[in-house]
């Protein structure tokens, strides 16, 4: 049966939204983040989305997963194309996670809704 | 759960193709999600997902803009495993559909067991509700993936009922009244019981679906 850790469920922006978690297990996971994308206005035609980034008490990355949409859709804000990304930690120790823009030119408001999920 | 990533960028052209390994004869349900760029006119577009060259998934949504980035309504889809290579192929449903300069995709497979999932996909108009058998009692994983539109710009949700009781919600802005959009996928927890259950989806208020609305439901055990 598999197991499921929420980070986010349907949290409001603005970007970043930080916290941590302590991990359940030592075997590999896998994380998804899901959400919508855009970039500000006045910047160039290019991809908008975010990583969810995974670190360790030191701060050294330790996995992460993106989502990516095209960043200058008519209409404004999309659903990304979530990428799921995996990682090994360990069971009881205490990690932290942050949803950050991907790129330079994305924007996000309250009006974004983000969800982060650890599978394992 | 295993989890193997068979493939995620961006998509430059169609048909797609890339080769796997399988990695386990149990069962499995391949996820695929992608935008397209319809290049001409609204209408639907859409994915044929083939592995081996026989369609296992139909990922879709109705755009109404021409020339802009369209994500489709992700989709899981039931399939056949095993330890051998396979190829996994990507077209368009239709000539309307194009991988523009910003379209992505991604597909991944979860190994399941021996443990059929529940999956319920389906076109138009909500409310809607179906009546299913957990196979468990404890934590299930839910999916779900919506599109609808709004007749004026407004904060809309599409909301997951079990038994008539909400346990999953997901939202969106759209920015154009009128025109369909796709709400974000979830991949939540859902607490089941070993009995049958009526799961259901309902829109919030102000937010319009039809027939060219797509929805899928899943839950994994």
């Amino acid at each position: 049966m598999a197991m499921l850790q929420v980070l986010l469920n349907q949290v409001k922006g603005p970007l970043p939204l930080k916290g941590t978690f302590q991990c359940r297990s030592s075997d590999i996971i896998d994380a998804i983040v899901t959400g919508v994308s855009y970039r500000k206005t006045g910047t160039p035609n290019g991809p908008a989305g975010v990583n969810l980034v995974i670190t360790d008490s030191t701060g050294n990355t330790i996995g992460e997963a993106t989502g990516r949409v095209e960043g200058s859709a008519i209409g404004g804000w999309r659903s990304m194309i979530s990428q799921w990304g995996q990682m090994k930690l360990n069971a009881g120790e205490t990690y932290n996670f942050e949803v950050r823009a991907a790129f330079p030119e994305v924007d996000s408001s309250s009006d974004n809704f983000f969800t982060a999920t650890l599978v394992y | 759960m295993d989890i193997q990533e068979i493939f995620s960028q961006q998509l430059t052209s169609l048909p797609f193709s890339t080769k796997f390994t399988m990695r386990s004869s149990a069962g499995a349900v391949l996820y695929v999600a992608a935008s397209l760029t319809p290049q001409s006119k609204a209408g639907p577009v859409g994915l044929i997902v083939k592995i081996d060259g026989k369609q296992v998934a139909n990922p879709k949504a109705f755009s109404n803009e021409i020339g802009s980035a369209r994500p489709l309504v992700a989709d899981l889809q039931p399939i056949a495993s095993d330890f051998e290579e396979h190829t996994l192929t990507l077209e368009s449903a239709n000539s309307e559909g194009i991988a523009g300069p910003w379209d992505f995709g991604a597909a991944t497979i979860f190994y399941l067991g021996m443990v059929d999932p529940f999956i319920w996909r389906f076109s138009g108009a909500l409310p809607q509700s179906k009546t299913f058998q957990s196979r468990i009692t404890g934590d299930g994983v839910l999916f779900v993936a919506a599109s609808a539109f709004t007749p004026k710009t407004q904060m809309a949700a599409i909301e997951v009922l079990l038994d008539g009781q909400p346990v999953a919600k997901t939202h969106m802005k759209p920015g154009i009244a009128n025109s369909h959009f796709t709400f974000p996928p979830l991949f939540l927890p859902i607490k089941l019981t070993a009995k049958a259950h009526t799961i259901g989806l309902a829109a919030s208020a102000g937010v319009a679906t039809d027939q060219n609305d797509t929805f899928e439901v899943a839950i994994i055990y």
